[in-house]
């Protein structure tokens, strides 16, 4: 009886659930086709990109307080040395919330850089939906709208990102290998609100499926994002499970939380994160966290800089720009990015 | 005459208490009955069980020959013509009058509130009430007199018959509480029933056509009033002879010592230039109507508001700036505030507690509080000002007014307080209790306390003081030495600010 | 006996109510009763608890304090600072003691020289101060903690356990002790009770809710420093929202949200609860989606036991009379 009604209410639940990821899918970067990297659009379109005169991006973004975030901008700011360096006029200014929570603080900035009257706007935003109206503004004036990394704007004409659900390809297919494909495997999840916490994990899952591959998902809970609060689930889990031989995390800073419940229970346990922030990278070296999926933020945001040039050049870029992304563990961790992605510098053309 | 309320063999029961014992009694059509007893007599038990607030009980109510039952209070108002108008009048103060005593019965023109017949209808009422203030004010603007006039026309706007006062002049200045009495008398003309209940025997005899008395929740009598004595009245309520007239037994132990000296004390709006002695085993009254300022100097004077000028002596030693009540507390410096609820005790504290708080030092057994010394000490006080009843796990808040006053001497006699200000020091408390607190204070002067004396009772401080000063408009505008010049309408000048 | 009963009632019965929980966890995987869980279950608490019993001071005046999130990430940050430069470990800990205190008797001055209300006020804390944790980081974390610091935290005594257990055991000690037997108690009782009356019984209320301000930021660096053994890093995003458990752990125990009630016995067994309720989810596995759900409404059922006792207790007496 008591089962009975439980289930039922789980069935309940199940169908808001669908019904809620049916919403989500209707426009889904990792999933769209035509999608190119960058690498494509460059044999495309040529290595050439040129710039005309008085080009000026707006930049909005996160919490600069986010490494990742940080790095993204120093991209930004890369790419536009290289590109005044090739003697063109153009600059980008950049806006970032304090905080990663400041949803209407970001929309207002959006809107000033489009009264402003910016070229382009290449927008990171908060969630999928606070910057619609801004966009809307902006498209309105016929400035395009390049959405680089999630929150997802399904308006926007471009994105320009790393695919997280290849994220969770790459963890899984790693493990796999580590493991000789068999084991118990767990996942700690971001924000179960978030794209990419759901991408990752999915891309993860799917991995192991369609592989029919011998690791098995034992445990998948939600831990904020939180270090301390990934550290708790993982001791939980490895008192619980004395089998788990890995667990996936959706990113690193909660990977680094895992670790150290690894190290105090003295498990032998893979640990694999994403986004490759210095700390995760300096966990590899010392031999504690074991790999992390990098999306190479530096290279993300110049990649996203190209792509908007060529796009103002005249060129017909898809919808979906994928950035470049790679595995990290102990045998390329002190490898330069740029070998590790094979990454080689535009050549930006100035108008005359 | 007919009978507008009858209660028949009402009982009343709380966990482990039986507040109401078999009360059977019944109030005539058009007059004013007042409900007498002492505190925890269980009146208001009473009214609330007429009013609806209570709707279990055993018994019945009968109004105007019919039984009744109300759900709840609402009920009893809009389908029992009957209306309670409480001590402290709940109102909201952000809305008009209007909204205020037409709250929930709105008169409505469509979906919508009509507001022009709102305030025709109320300023008819407020007119036969002779108030000053219309339908459209802000209730935030109104007196407390006026607000019990608000009450009461709210109870005229659901046409009520039958009316409930409690305690209603408690914070009316006198012409406020004449404008009652006035309305009082115009609504009996009119055949309304009045139910009084008030500690101000004087209003009694006033007013009031018949008493009913309960004392421990039992049904003593009903007097009629013109045919009883004052005395009578007292022995009825509290079951032996006491002496409700405040005065003093003994001869006074005053001296010449002076061990507080206050000079030129101001402080911004509220008083300026209060100068005034007060000796040793002294007695000193301190008379004003309500707003004169007094309990604002006591305040300052006890480090709980800050002044502006002037300065206080303690035993001929000038008070640093940063007074606070902590050093007060400390210099032998006390103040039993006007109003206990807000200001007297903590309300989740037990009686032991609400003792030991300013005293804690002398229950220390090392670092820590020693609970037994404590309830040892509450234990002596209890048994010592006859606190009703003995048990010093009660929270405070439960005990009677006259009960919680103890409790707070209780706190300053533990401390050991030199000198004691009282302000309001008798204000809801019955009159049992008050010649009891009468006592204490004639016991401690006798122990070479002194005492300062606020109230605004005329008898009360022209009884027990041995000198008294009198203030107005935050100013002193009289000092009697001597118990010769105590004549009230001296003093009443002297408080309306004449010479 | 029975007048502990009758004093802690309330306690006990959440404490009842945890133990319900425990047993049906231990029903639906009954590896939730080993030894090596109920030890997750303590360490995982640690830091909660911890954090409770701090605010709870506050509460008790009839304050709040928001800002113990941030507080314990400055602390975090600043301590993890001094021991990767080399700075003795325990005079590092003497360091964040003081922070913490700092950090607390800032919002004391805030209520009480201000008389700002301490929702505003610490609500501006707790922004302030999480901004000052980025600005001295950069947003970058803080690594590389030696050892020779977390161990003294993190250190194992016996049977597994560690230290940090130990330091919040410690620290329910001696907040019941303030609480229950010192005039500090007495007098923060009081000024939460009522403070108009606390202050003209010459209570020095000023001073009693700088204490109570100040023990909560201590509280709240005692609770950092452990963070940081744990994790041996800290970032400057640590603790956020942490205020909310804290908050919850110390209303399940009984501690009146208007000041002048609660214990440290209640708030360490409402920690206890939350602790056994998140640990019992993952072991059972309990979709992170449903967890909200299932955590929201115990916090709103435990915080009305009181209530219907005193329905329970009415019932009970109107059967009697009957």
């Amino acid at each position: 009886m008591k089962a009975k009604q439980l289930t039922a209410v789980l069935c309940a639940a199940a169908v808001v659930c669908s019904g809620m990821a049916v919403y989500a899918e209707e426009f889904n970067p990792d999933q769209v086709e035509g999608a190119m990297t960058i690498e494509d659009v460059r044999a495309e379109f040529g290595e050439e990109v040129p710039v005309a005169n008085g080009i000026t991006f707006g930049g909005v973004m996160k919490s600069l307080s986010n490494e990742f975030w940080r790095t993204l901008e120093e991209g930004y700011h890369a790419a536009e040395e290289k590109v005044q360096a090739a003697g063109a006029d153009y600059s980008i200014m950049i806006d970032a919330t304090t905080d990663e929570a400041d949803e209407i603080g970001q929309q207002t900035m959006t809107s000033n850089m489009v009264n402003q009257g910016v070229t382009a706007i290449l927008a990171s935003p908060i969630s999928d939906s606070n910057l619609t109206s801004a966009v809307e503004d902006a498209q309105d004036q016929g400035i395009p709208v390049f959405n680089v990394n999630d929150g997802l704007i399904a308006a926007a004409e471009y994105y320009v990102g790393p695919n997280a659900y290849q994220n969770g390809l790459l963890a899984a297919e790693w493990l796999s290998n580590k493991l000789g494909d068999e084991g118990q495997v767990a996942i700690v999840i971001g924000m179960p609100k978030a794209f990419a916490a759901r991408e990752r994990t999915a891309g993860f899952k799917d991995w192991i499926a369609e592989n029919n591959s011998g690791l098995e998902v034992i445990a998948e809970q939600n831990a904020d994002w939180d270090r301390q609060t990934a550290k708790n689930l993982a001791a939980t889990w490895i008192q619980q499970n004395p089998d788990l031989k890995g667990i996936f995390c959706n990113n690193d800073t909660m990977a680094l939380g895992v670790v150290e419940a690894v190290e105090e229970a003295e498990a032998d346990i893979l640990v694999v994160g994403v986004d490759g922030i210095g700390e995760a990278y300096d966990s590899i070296r010392a031999g504690k966290l074991d790999a992390t999926v990098d999306s190479f933020p530096f290279y993300m945001s110049q990649v996203a800089t190209e792509c908007a040039l060529r796009v103002m050049a005249g060129q017909e870029l898809p919808r979906v720009v994928a950035t470049p992304q790679a595995l990290i563990d102990s045998e390329n961790v002190d490898t330069e990015a740029a070998e590790i992605i094979g990454w080689t510098d535009p050549t930006y053309v100035a108008a005359e | 005459m007919a009978k507008a309320v009858e209660f028949v063999k009402i009982n009343k029961r709380f966990p482990g208490v039986h507040v109401l014992k078999d009360i059977s009694f019944s109030v005539e059509e058009g007059e004013v009955h007042a409900l007498l007893g002492e505190n925890g007599a269980g009146k208001s038990t009473l009214l609330n069980i007429l009013h609806g607030v209570y709707p279990e009980y055993e018994g019945s109510v009968i109004l105007h020959g019919k039984e009744v039952h109300f759900k709840d209070a609402n009920d009893a108002i809009v389908n029992g013509n009957i209306s309670k108008v409480h001590q402290e009048t709940l109102v909201v103060k952000d809305l008009t009058v209007g909204q205020n005593v037409t709250l929930g019965y709105e008169p409505k023109k469509g979906m919508f509130v009509d507001f022009a017949k709102m305030n025709s209808d109320v300023d008819a009422i407020l007119k036969e009430l002779n108030c000053k203030f219309s339908a459209a004010d802000l209730v935030a603007n109104l007196t407390s007199g006026e607000m019990q006039m608000l009450a009461i026309a709210r109870a005229l706007y659901h046409h009520s018959n039958i009316i409930s006062l409690d305690e209603p002049t408690a914070s009316l200045t006198l012409k406020e509480t004449d404008a009652l009495f006035d309305v009082i008398r115009k609504l009996k003309s009119q055949g309304v029933t009045i139910l009084y209940v008030s500690h101000h025997l004087e209003e009694i005899f006033q007013i009031c056509d018949r008493a009913s008395i309960l004392r421990d929740g039992e049904y003593i009598e009903t007097l009629d009033i013109a045919k009883t004595t004052r005395d009578e009245l007292i022995h009825s309520m509290v079951g032996r002879n006491v002496a409700a007239v405040a005065g003093r037994l003994r001869p006074s132990p005053r001296t010449e010592e002076v061990v507080l000296k206050v000079e030129h004390l101001s402080s911004g709006s509220n008083f300026e230039d209060v100068s005034f002695e007060l000796h040793k085993g002294e007695i000193l009254g301190f008379f004003g109507l309500v707003g004169a300022g007094r309990t604002e100097v006591m305040r300052t004077i006890f480090g709980a508001d800050r002044k502006t000028g002037g300065e206080v002596y303690l035993h001929g030693k000038k008070l640093e700036s940063a007074w606070n009540t902590t050093k007060a507390l400390h210099a032998g410096l006390g103040l039993v505030p006007e109003d206990r609820k807000t200001q007297g005790f903590m309300a989740l504290s037990d009686n032991t507690d609400n003792i030991a708080i300013s005293s804690l030092e002398k229950y220390m057994t090392g670092l820590f509080v020693d609970q037994n010394k404590k309830n040892k000490n509450a234990a002596r006080y209890f048994e010592e000002m006859d606190v009703h009843p003995r048990r010093i796990d009660y929270l405070t808040r439960n005990m009677s007014g006259g009960n919680q006053q103890k409790v707070i001497l209780s706190r300053w006699m533990s401390a050991e307080t030199e000198i004691l200000i009282f302000d309001e020091p008798t204000k809801g408390v019955d009159v049992a209790a008050k010649a009891e607190i009468y006592r204490l204070m004639e016991d401690m002067v006798a122990q070479g306390k002194s005492l300062i004396v606020v109230s605004s009772e005329l008898p009360e401080v022209m009884g027990l003081s041995d000198r008294l000063i009198v203030m107005s408009e935050g100013k002193i505008t009289g000092e009697l030495t001597d118990k010769e010049q105590y004549q009230e309408d001296v003093i009443m000048n002297y408080a309306i600010g004449g010479n | 006996m029975s007048r502990f009963i009758s004093k802690n009632k309330r306690e006990l019965v959440v404490f009842l109510a945890t133990l319900a929980m425990a047993a049906a966890f231990t029903i639906m995987n009954p590896a939730f009763i080993r030894w090596n869980n109920i030890l997750t279950v303590f360490q995982q608490m640690v830091l909660n608890g911890v954090l409770a019993v701090g605010i709870m001071f506050a509460i008790i005046t009839g304050g709040i304090d928001l800002s113990i999130g941030c507080t314990y990430a400055i602390t975090g940050i600043c301590v993890a600072w001094c021991t990767v430069h080399s700075v003795n470990p325990f005079i590092s800990i003497a360091i964040g003691l003081i922070i913490g205190a700092v950090l607390g008797a800032f919002n004391g001055f805030l209520v009480t020289g201000l008389k700002l209300q301490p929702f505003i006020a610490t609500l501006g804390t707790m922004s302030l101060y999480r901004g000052i944790a980025y600005v001295v980081t950069g947003g970058i974390p803080v690594t590389s903690v030696p050892d020779s610091y977390r161990n003294i935290f993190n250190g194992k005594m016996f049977a597994g356990i560690r230290f940090y257990v130990l330091v919040m055991i410690v620290l329910f000690i001696v907040a019941y002790i303030i609480l229950a037997k010192t005039r500090t108690g007495a007098y923060l009782y009081a000024v939460g009770g009522n403070e108009e009356a606390a202050k003209l019984s010459g209570v020095n209320v000023i001073k009693t809710k700088y204490i109570a301000y100040i023990v909560c930021g201590a509280c709240a660096a005692i609770a950092g420093m452990i963070m940081l053994a744990s994790l041996g890093s800290a970032e400057a995003t640590a603790g956020t929202g942490y205020e909310t458990n804290a908050i919850a752990a110390a209303a399940i125990g009984g501690t009146r949200m208007a000041g002048g009630r609660g214990s440290a016995l209640g708030t360490f067994i409402g920690a206890l609860m939350l602790a056994v309720l998140k640990v019992g989810m993952v072991v059972i596995n309990v979709d992170s989606f449903w967890q909200y759900i299932v955590t929201g409404l115990i916090i709103i059922v435990a915080s009305y036991f009181e209530f219907m006792q005193e329905d329970i207790k009415a019932f009970m007496a109107r059967r009697k009379n009957k």
